[in-house]
C-alpha cells in the first residue's frame, strides 16, 4: 500500500490526472449499472377510459335558486285584489275582486338529458286546482330596459300584466345547483329582478285520478286495487279520502344546448273559488311535491 | 524514465530468488488488473446486451424487460386504443403468447403494455367499476415479490389552437369548414394531459388550468382501488357489498411463493368510482341514508378505517367544499347535517370531473420488491 502511494506521488501531474480520470470513470461504471438495473425492473401497463358527461337534473326555485326559496306562502282564499295602498280594488260594479289564484315559479335544469318526467304529487284537502305552465325569463319590463339591452331580455310588447310574475333573486341562494349558463348567469353578490312570462300549459295527466284533481274516493281506489293506493296504504281502507295523494305526470323534452345543458322555467298556478274547483272545503293544509326523472 | 532506470539498477544487484519474488508480485498485480478490466468488460457487455435487446426511450429512462419477470394481460380488446396512443405512444400491444392454452399479451419488445379487456364499458361515470387484467410471468423459478403502484392520469379534449392562440377549424377535402348539427364550424380537437403547466401548449388562462387540474385531482380522489371482490350476489340484499382490501395508499406488494418460470400469475386489482358518498363511509345504514350497496362490508372495520383515514387525508381531492369539512365531520358522517355537506361536496366534485375530464388512464407500475 505504501509502495502504491509512493508511486502515485512520484507520477507526473499529467499522469496523475489520467489516473484520477480513470478512477472516476471506473467508479461511475459501477454505480451506473445498479441504477440501470433498478430501472430495468420496472414495467408499466395502462388502459384508457372515456369519462361520460355527467347527467344531472336539478329542481330549484326561480332562476335556479335553492329549493328553500320556492316559498308556497299562505293562501287566503277569502282575500281580495288590493292596490298599492293595501285597500281592495273595486270593479266597475263597485264590487271587490276576490283573489282566485297564486303563481309560483320553479326551475328544472340539468345536463346530458334529452327527456325528463316532471311529477307532481299533492293532497286534496282544499281541493285546489293545480296547473303547470311553461315560463320564459326576462330581465326587464317593456319600456324599462336600458339602451342597447338585448331584445331577448325584455318582456315582449303586449304581454298582459296578469301573465308576468316578478321575482327578486336571493344572492346567497345559489348553493345547490352548480350548472353554469353563459346566457343566463347568476349574480351571487347583489339582488336582481327577473320577470317570468307564462306560456303554454303543460299537458300532463293524473295517474290515479282521471277526472283531474277531483276528490279521490279512497274506498273506491282501495276496492279497485289501484296500484298507487296499495303502494302507499297496502290493504288499509280506513284512510281520509282528501289525504290520498294525486299523482300528475308529464314527459318533457329538455332540448339541451351545445354544452349538453338545459334550463327550463315553469309556473305552478294554484286556483280556488272558480268553476275548476269542486268545492271549498276550507281545510288547513295541503302538501305538494315536485320531482323530476330523466328518461332519455 | 528516471524511475525505471533506478529500478533496473537495483534489480541488477538482487539475487535470483529475490528476482523471482518480484516477478511473482507483478504477475499478481497484472492478474488483478486483468480481472478488473474483465469486470468492466462484463458490465459493459451486459449493458450493451440490455440496450440492444429491449431498451427504448430516451436518456436515463432506460427500461428493459430482460429482468426477473415480465408482465402480461389478456382479453379481446384494448380500450380507446387510438386515444391512448395519442396520449403516450410508448404504449404497445406486447407480444402474443400462449400459456396453459390461454392467450396473453406480454411485454416483449415494448416495455409499456396496453391492458386488455373482454367485457365492460369503455365510457364510464360515477357508479362504474372494473378489473385490471394484469399478470406477471416469472423468468426464473422461486419466490417472486413485486410492488405495484397505481396511478390515475387525466386528459381533456381541447380545441386546437394555432401559434397566435386562435382556434383551428376542421376543413373537408375541398377546404370548406366542417359544420356541426347547429351549423357552427367544428374546431379541431387535441388531447391534452392535465398538468399544472398544460397552459403552455394550449393557450389556456391560469383559471382554466386551475379548473382542469382541480377536476383531475377530484378524479384521482374518487377512483378507489381494491385487491379483492366483495359479494354483490348475496341473497340478503343488506349483506351485499362491492370490495375488500382497499389500496388507499395506491401501492401494494404481491408475493408469489415458489413461482415457476413462464407461468402467468394474476395480480388482482379492482377499481371503482363510487356513485354516492353514502356508499363510501357510513358506519352502517341504520339512518337509511345510503343508496346502493356499500363499497366495503359494514363489519370490515379494518378496511373502513383505512378509507376513513384516506378521506381525512385527501379532503381536497374528494370534496369541493373541503374547506368546510373537518375531521370531526368525517368522524360522524351519518349525522344528517354532516351527511348533506359531505354528499353535496362529493357529488359536485363528480360533476366537475364529468365536465372537465374527457379521458383518464389507469397506469400500473410493477417492479421487483424485496
Amino acid at each position: 500500500m505504501k509502495d502504491a502511494i509512493n508511486k502515485i506521488k512520484m507520477l507526473s501531474v499529467h499522469k496523475k490526472v489520467q489516473l484520477l480520470t480513470a478512477a472516476i470513470l471506473t467508479i461511475s461504471v459501477f454505480t451506473a449499472i445498479p441504477v440501470y438495473a433498478w430501472f430495468s425492473n420496472q414495467h408499466k401497463a395502462a388502459e384508457m377510459y372515456k369519462v361520460a358527461y355527467p347527467n344531472s337534473l336539478y329542481i330549484n326555485a326561480a332562476h335556479r335558486e335553492d329549493r328553500m326559496y320556492f316559498g308556497l306562502d299562505a293562501v287566503d282564499v277569502n282575500d281580495y285584489v288590493r292596490g298599492e295602498d293595501g285597500i281592495p280594488v273595486k270593479d266597475t260594479n263597485g264590487n271587490m275582486i276576490p283573489i282566485t289564484e297564486k303563481k309560483y315559479v320553479f326551475t328544472v335544469s340539468g345536463s346530458n338529458a334529452d327527456k325528463f318526467i316532471l311529477q307532481v304529487a299533492h293532497t286534496n284537502n282544499n281541493l285546489f286546482n293545480y296547473k303547470i305552465y311553461e315560463a320564459k325569463q326576462y330581465d326587464y319590463l317593456e319600456g324599462e330596459a336600458p339602451e342597447g339591452a338585448d331584445s331577448d331580455k325584455i318582456v315582449p310588447a303586449g304581454t298582459s300584466d296578469v301573465n308576468v310574475i316578478e321575482y327578486k333573486t336571493n344572492p346567497g341562494g345559489y348553493t345547490e345547483n352548480p350548472l353554469v349558463f353563459a346566457s343566463d348567469p347568476v349574480n351571487k353578490t347583489s339582488e336582481e329582478t327577473k320577470y317570468y312570462v307564462i306560456g303554454n300549459m303543460i299537458n300532463g295527466k293524473y295517474l290515479n285520478n282521471e277526472n283531474n284533481n277531483k276528490q279521490i274516493g279512497a274506498d273506491n281506489l282501495a276496492a279497485n286495487n289501484d296500484k298507487y293506493y296499495t303502494e302507499n296504504y297496502g290493504e288499509n281502507t280506513n284512510t281520509e279520502a282528501h289525504a290520498v295523494p294525486s299523482y300528475w305526470q308529464a314527459e318533457l323534452s329538455a332540448n339541451p344546448d351545445a354544452n349538453k345543458q338545459f334550463c327550463k322555467y315553469f309556473v305552478l298556478r294554484v286556483t280556488w273559488n272558480t268553476t275548476e274547483q269542486d268545492a271549498n272545503k276550507k281545510k288547513e293544509t295541503d302538501m305538494i311535491y315536485f320531482s323530476v326523472l330523466r328518461t332519455q | 524514465m528516471k524511475n525505471r532506470l533506478n529500478r533496473k539498477n537495483a534489480s541488477s544487484a538482487l539475487t535470483r530468488d529475490e528476482l523471482k519474488k518480484i516477478r511473482k508480485k507483478s504477475l499478481i498485480k497484472l492478474a488483478a488488473i486483468g480481472v478488473f478490466v474483465a469486470a468492466i468488460l462484463v458490465f459493459r457487455s451486459t449493458a450493451w446486451f440490455t440496450s440492444n435487446k429491449d431498451v427504448s426511450g430516451d436518456g436515463m429512462q432506460m427500461t428493459a424487460s430482460d429482468t426477473l419477470f415480465e408482465i402480461a394481460t389478456k382479453g379481446e380488446n384494448v380500450r380507446n386504443s387510438e386515444i391512448i396512443s395519442q396520449a403516450d405512444s410508448e404504449y404497445g400491444s406486447g407480444s402474443r403468447t400462449e400459456i396453459d392454452s390461454t392467450t396473453y399479451y406480454k411485454t416483449g419488445s415494448t416495455e409499456k403494455l396496453l391492458l386488455r379487456f373482454d367485457t365492460g364499458d369503455s365510457e364510464i361515470g360515477p357508479g362504474d367499476s372494473g378489473e385490471v387484467s394484469l399478470y406477471v410471468i416469472p423468468k426464473q423459478d422461486g419466490d417472486l415479490n413485486v410492488r405495484i403502484t397505481l396511478d390515475i392520469v387525466a386528459y381533456t379534449m381541447l380545441d386546437k389552437k394555432d401559434s397566435n392562440g386562435n382556434i383551428i377549424y376542421q376543413k373537408d377535402e375541398n377546404g370548406s369548414p366542417v359544420l356541426d348539427e347547429s351549423g357552427n364550424s367544428k374546431p379541431e380537437q387535441v388531447l391534452a394531459k392535465i398538468t399544472n403547466d398544460m397552459a403552455d401548449d394550449n393557450y389556456l388562462t391560469p383559471s382554466e388550468v386551475a379548473e382542469y387540474t382541480a377536476a383531475a385531482d377530484y378524479l384521482k380522489g374518487h377512483i378507489m382501488f381494491f385487491g379483492d371482490e366483495g359479494d354483490t350476489a348475496n341473497s340478503d340484499e343488506n349483506e351485499r357489498y362491492y370490495y375488500k382490501t382497499p389500496y388507499t395508499a395506491r401501492e401494494f406488494t404481491e408475493k408469489f411463493v415458489n413461482a415457476e418460470t413462464g407461468k402467468a400469475y394474476r395480480i388482482p386489482v379492482y377499481w371503482m368510482w363510487p356513485n354516492t358518498f353514502g356508499q363510501i363511509a357510513l358506519p352502517d345504514n341504520s339512518t337509511g341514508q345510503r343508496s346502493g350497496y356499500p363499497i366495503l362490508k359494514d363489519t370490515d372495520t379494518e378496511s373502513k378505517t383505512l378509507v376513513a383515514d384516506y378521506l381525512k387525508a385527501n379532503k381536497s381531492s374528494v370534496f369541493t367544499n373541503y374547506t368546510e369539512i373537518t375531521d370531526t365531520i368525517l368522524t360522524a358522517p351519518d349525522e344528517s347535517t354532516n351527511f348533506k355537506l359531505l354528499s353535496d361536496g362529493y357529488n359536485r366534485a363528480d360533476f366537475i370531473i364529468g365536465t372537465s375530464v374527457s379521458y383518464f388512464m389507469i397506469e400500473v407500475s410493477v417492479e421487483a420488491a424485496e
